[in-house]
């Protein structure tokens, strides 16, 4: 295992994709801090009153980036294994199936959390001369920091298991990066229908000059039973808790969420070593 | 040209990335119809649709299939050694390319139709009959296939162009991705009202009206035309203003989307002549 790890490593630092995702990364923090400073600079000149942009809002992003950069590098590097023959030799060498996949699962996880480092690094960096402190209690950003990054490593996970069970690197490249944006905008879309509230509140307006008051009324689009606990449970996944960590930031995100992170990336893990056990790799 | 394209048209008829975008195509097209009659059963008749209004939805996917489809099939031609075959028994490099490319067009509108029709058949049964005037969704029909072909033309020029199959459909997948983002987000920002309406108060019953507090974030003169120019520029802008029938001047956009097709197609087939194919 240690020598699988570190021949990984080594080829990790040669990788292309790798630099070009960190590249990438560590771009868009620099992008967002500087993007801040410039629309804080544009309402100060327009002459709004609250022309203040926190760095907080910059600093959140990155959770979003980690799982998209992170689905075709996973592809690509571990996918690389197939086509060059690399796994029927470490097979060959007397190493077995299921330390084969953890050493590429590990690898995959600390490229994830490489990616996140990149970005905070840079976004601090850049930030904080142009911004300012954070307002957001240090503590709620660790906690965030450390939920955004076990769910990057559970996505790392999961494009592992597609990357080593399927042979064909294009077909993971797209599977990989079409699951990535399907559980973001199935994060969104949950998001959006159990934010809906329960009952419409009282309501008041002026309508031809006269105040109108419209009582409440329940709202038929309000999701409950059920339904309701299935889509709490998809919206915890990882890759969908990428819109809850966003919309819970400022208030408290909540403990589950890497508890949630670990179990997918456990039952992936050993769905996935089962499988590559049995697969004929030709 | 026509045999090379006549080999391609054969080699996708077996394709089972071409039949798996058709299916998936088709698919769409009635779970749109469905879903929005579904929606109009549940409102209880507060809120109906028409087959008018999901006919064109397929402008919102049909990109993202576009840069899985041509990757994926053109691809192969480097990985197998096709395309150096195709030059060894004469065929030049720009017949080849504009081969390439004419068989992605006609793929993305064979799916583009699978859509329609499965929308149409379906939609027309449940959700009633054309409201829109014909002209309206003749212009959009024609609008939306040159949005496909310069989809088509951008991901021909970076698969022709790429030896590595894998790296290409990295590429056009995160591309399109990306420019579908983007243009939601460029969308947002052109909606942004000019004024912010603030609450009309009521003290003591009086009427105290708000005065309207302009927005900041309200795009105006010059950035604005540069915004509205991306936006009608990209395929991925485009595709919102079709899919939700809702676009300005259909002369314009079908004009940016020719401009794309021949600039990307221009480029690449000049890159690809000068390849090296190894």
């Amino acid at each position: 295992m240690a020598n699988l790890l570190s021949a990984g490593f080594l080829r990790l630092w040669r990788s292309r994709s790798f630099w070009v995702c960190l590249a990438v990364m560590a771009g868009v923090g620099v992008f967002e801090a500087v993007a801040g400073w410039w629309a804080m600079m544009d309402f100060r000149s327009s002459g709004a009153a609250d022309a203040m942009v926190s760095l907080d809002s910059r600093y959140f992003i990155f959770p979003f980036l980690s799982g998209i950069l992170l689905s075709p590098f996973c592809a690509l590097f571990v996918g690389a294994e197939y086509s060059d023959g690399a796994i029927r030799s470490k097979l060959s060498v007397g190493h077995s199936r299921g330390t084969v996949y953890l050493s590429n699962l590990l690898l995959c996880a600390t490229v994830g959390i490489l990616l996140c480092s990149a970005y905070i690094t840079a976004v601090l960096a850049v930030g904080f001369p142009l911004l300012g402190a954070m307002h957001t209690p240090l503590p709620a950003v660790l906690w965030y920091t450390f939920c955004a990054i076990v769910m990057t490593s559970a996505l790392a996970a999961l494009f592992t298991m597609i990357a080593i069970l399927c042979q064909n690197r294009a077909v993971t490249a797209i599977a990989c990066i079409t699951l990535a944006y399907f559980l973001l905008f199935l994060g969104i879309y949950l998001n959006a229908r159990l934010s809906e509230p329960e009952i419409y509140p009282e309501q008041q307006y002026v309508q031809d000059g006269q105040i109108v008051t419209e009582a409440a009324r329940p709202n038929p689009n309000y999701v409950r039973g059920a339904k309701r606990a299935v889509y709490q449970f998809l919206y915890d996944l990882p890759g969908c808790q990428t819109v809850q960590l966003a919309a819970t930031i400022g208030t408290e995100t909540p403990p589950r969420l890497p508890l949630y992170s670990l179990a997918a990336a456990f039952l992936s893990t050993t769905a996935g070593i089962l499988l590559f056990r049995r697969k004929d790799l030709k | 040209m026509i045999k090379l394209f006549n080999a391609n048209l054969m080699r996708l008829w077996k394709n089972s990335a071409f039949w798996g975008s058709m299916g998936v195509s088709l698919g769409m097209g009635l779970f749109m119809v469905v879903d929005s009659w579904r929606s109009a059963q549940e409102s209880g008749g507060a809120w109906s649709s028409t087959v008018d209004a999901e006919l064109f939805k397929y402008a919102a996917f049909i990109g993202i299939l576009a840069a899985e489809l041509i990757p994926l099939f053109f691809g192969t031609e480097y990985s197998d050694g096709a395309i150096r075959n195709k030059i060894i028994v004469g065929q030049s490099r720009l017949s080849i390319y504009f081969a390439n490319l004419i068989t992605g067009c006609a793929a993305c509108v064979l799916c583009s139709a699978a859509y329609i029709l499965g929308c149409a058949a379906l939609g027309i049964p449940l959700l009633g009959w054309f409201t829109q005037p014909p002209a309206l969704l003749l212009t959009a029909l024609a609008g939306s296939l040159l949005m496909t072909a310069a989809f088509c033309a951008i991901f021909t020029f970076v698969t022709m162009n790429c030896a590595r199959r894998s790296t290409s459909v990295v590429i056009c997948l995160l591309g399109a991705f990306a420019a579908f983002i983007g243009a939601i987000v460029i969308h947002s920002m052109l909606e942004a009202p000019e004024f912010i309406q603030g609450y009309e108060l009521s003290i003591g019953g009086q009427i105290v009206p708000a005065q309207p507090q302009p927005n900041p974030n309200y795009l105006t003169g010059a950035k604005r035309e540069l915004y509205q120019l991306i936006f009608d520029l990209l395929p991925s802008g485009q595709s919102v203003q079709y899919c939700s029938l809702q676009f300005g001047d259909p002369a314009r956009l079908m004009g940016l989307a020719a401009a794309v097709c021949a600039v990307f197609t221009g480029a690449g087939g000049l890159l690809f002549r000068r390849k090296n194919l190894k």
